[in-house]
């Protein structure tokens, strides 16, 4: 069978902002320095081919509490995290790009 | 309050946004707008509270706006590939091989219609000899060789005297020749005028003086073979006399032995006037071509063939032609893999070739008529400026395509890291999309990694791909 390739440097590198707590759009662009036009695309291939990550709508209730629109927020899946554990070993800059929250907090 | 810049520039997003939100399939429309329109919201808040009343906020909001367009883009292409059947074949080898026949038989169609490319094909069928002659043979009972010419050399060249400086003609009978009282044998005779050989410019060796002979006896020039099988390479035989079927004529030489290229081998000529050639056998005009009327005749071939040279020579100064080292030797395709990709590889260069000659002809003849003086000139250049770049292509396409099963490699990412002392490797990384795979190309070639390198992908790899496992060569 043919196989397609999962993980990009894009793909490892936004995986390891959402594991180190940057859980939106605009954070994971911040974070990462990739550009809106790649980082939108990986993270929607992500969520819909290789159900790598998940998304979710905060509630309007809360966004509304604090006057600003409602987010989307992502979270890894149970997938994404074993990919995201063989993409460190294979590229262990990116931890040193995003440290991951447990390292932070050391 | 706002300022009247930063209204205007809302809108302008939104409108973006918009436009974007038109590319997006209708049935998840809604939710795409909504996460970029809040997502805005959240990059304005952003710069505004980083940067304060500059207008870094505009730009920055306006760069990720334009984001959203390549995000509808990667939504399009996703369904494409979902649902067509030609995704499967993206990025193959087979899909670049049917795009350059396609090209090719395009550029070819183009050239069979072309009415240019169509006389330079009426000029190719002519004989042309290395001596600059042209031979064309002409219907029974024409007597008028330049008319036979004009019939038969394509309208489209314009003035006969820009290519001929002379013409003549002959005509082919049998006749039995004698020699004083030996008995008379046959030969292929050609009647043809008295200035043949002057106006081919043709020389004939050991020619008679016009002192020798006072008679007006027509002249007879002799074939290099028949004077040697019949007179024994007599050096004296200017001056024989020779009973030719009815007529005498006397022996004015012997003609050089590339004459025996004239179409109808004969025996001798015997020179006459031109209203004396009679007979119903087959007629050849002879025309002798200028220098002009050879380059624009000749060997049309030579020309694209020196562009290709030419392109062949300056290639290296333009693309590197190393095809990739191996970080390992143990990690080399085997060899029925790798001479698969060198046939790939003159497959694609014979293409290329095969295209650049037909655009060339193409182009020259949308751009001049192939007559034109600077017809040569354009299909040079056309054809070397082809050769050069289609060449290029096809290097660099065969360095990007993976080894194992030549599809192009995806994925460019920038890795390692910047170092001035070159002593960590920084560069991009591409992987093939089958798992079989890296490619590293370094940013700054170094004594230690000068060319691009490929690194096999063990099975460790394997999580980082979907299915089972990557077919490993």
């Amino acid at each position: 069978m043919a196989t397609e390739l999962r993980v990009t440097h894009v793909t490892a590198l936004i995986l390891q902002a959402i594991d180190a707590g940057f859980v939106y759009g605009f954070s994971i662009m911040d974070m990462t320095g990739l550009p809106s036009g790649t980082v939108y695309p990986a993270m929607r291939r992500m969520e819909e081919d290789d159900k790598l990550i998940r998304s979710r709508w905060e509630r309007q209730a809360i966004a509304d509490r604090e006057h600003r629109p409602p987010r989307k927020y992502y979270q890894l899946t149970a997938v994404g995290r074993d990919v995201l554990e063989t993409s460190r070993k294979r590229y262990p800059l990116i931890q040193r790009l995003i440290p991951s929250a447990e390292a932070k907090s050391v | 309050m706002i300022p009247p810049l930063e209204i205007a520039a809302r809108f302008a997003h939104l409108g973006l946004l918009r436009c974007a939100s038109l590319l997006v399939p209708a049935r998840i429309r809604a939710e795409w707008s909504q996460e970029w329109r809040t997502e805005l919201w959240y990059v304005l808040r952003e710069c505004s509270t980083e940067s304060g009343a500059s207008p870094r906020p505009i730009q920055e909001a306006t760069a990720f706006c334009l984001g959203a367009y390549r995000d509808a883009f990667c939504l399009r292409k996703r369904l494409w590939q979902k649902h067509s059947p030609l995704a499967e074949i993206r990025g193959s080898a087979s899909l670049c091989l049917l795009a350059l026949i396609a090209l090719l038989i395009a550029s070819w169609g183009i050239a069979v219609m072309s009415p240019g490319v169509r006389t330079e094909r009426d000029l190719s069928k002519i004989r042309i000899h290395p001596q600059r002659l042209l031979d064309l043979r002409i219907a029974s009972g024409t007597h008028d060789p330049a008319a036979a010419v004009e019939e038969q050399v394509p309208k489209s060249l314009g003035s006969m005297q820009r290519y001929f400086d002379g013409f003549s003609y002959y005509r082919i009978t049998q006749k039995i020749v004698s020699s004083g009282a030996a008995s008379g044998t046959r030969w292929t005779v050609a009647l043809a005028n008295s200035d043949l050989f002057t106006q081919l410019h043709l020389p004939v060796r050991f020619a008679l003086k016009a002192g020798n002979a006072p008679d007006k006896l027509p002249r007879i020039v002799l074939s290099d073979e028949t004077w040697m099988t019949e007179f024994g390479g007599n050096p004296d035989i200017a001056g024989t006399e020779l009973r030719v079927g009815l007529l005498d004529g006397r022996v004015a030489g012997v003609a050089v032995a590339s004459s025996q290229n004239f179409p109808g081998k004969v025996n001798a000529w015997l020179l006459q006037p031109n209203d004396e050639i009679r007979g119903d056998g087959a007629g050849f005009v002879v025309g002798h071509l200028t220098p002009y009327g050879y380059f624009q005749m000749g060997p049309r071939w030579a020309i694209p063939l020196f562009g290709v040279v030419l392109a062949f020579l300056a290639l290296p100064g333009i693309t590197s032609m190393a095809l990739g080292d191996y970080s390992r030797d143990s990690q080399k395709p085997s060899k029925l893999k790798r001479l698969v990709c060198w046939a790939f590889l003159m497959a694609k260069m014979s293409l290329v070739l095969s295209f650049v000659y037909f655009a060339s002809l193409d182009l020259d003849c949308s751009i001049v008529q192939p007559s034109s003086n600077f017809s040569a000139y354009t299909q040079f250049a056309s054809s070397f400026v082809l050769c050069l770049f289609g060449l290029r292509w096809a290097f660099r396409d065969q360095q990007r395509r993976c080894p194992v099963r030549l599809r192009l490699m995806v994925n460019p990412a920038e890795v390692g890291q910047s170092s001035r002392t070159l002593l960590t490797w920084r560069g991009t990384e591409l992987f093939c999309e089958r798992g079989h795979m890296l490619l590293h190309i370094p940013d700054t070639p170094t004594s230690w990694f000068a060319a691009q390198r490929w690194v096999c992908l063990d099975r460790s790899w394997r999580l980082l791909f979907t299915g089972s496992s990557p077919e490993m060569n």
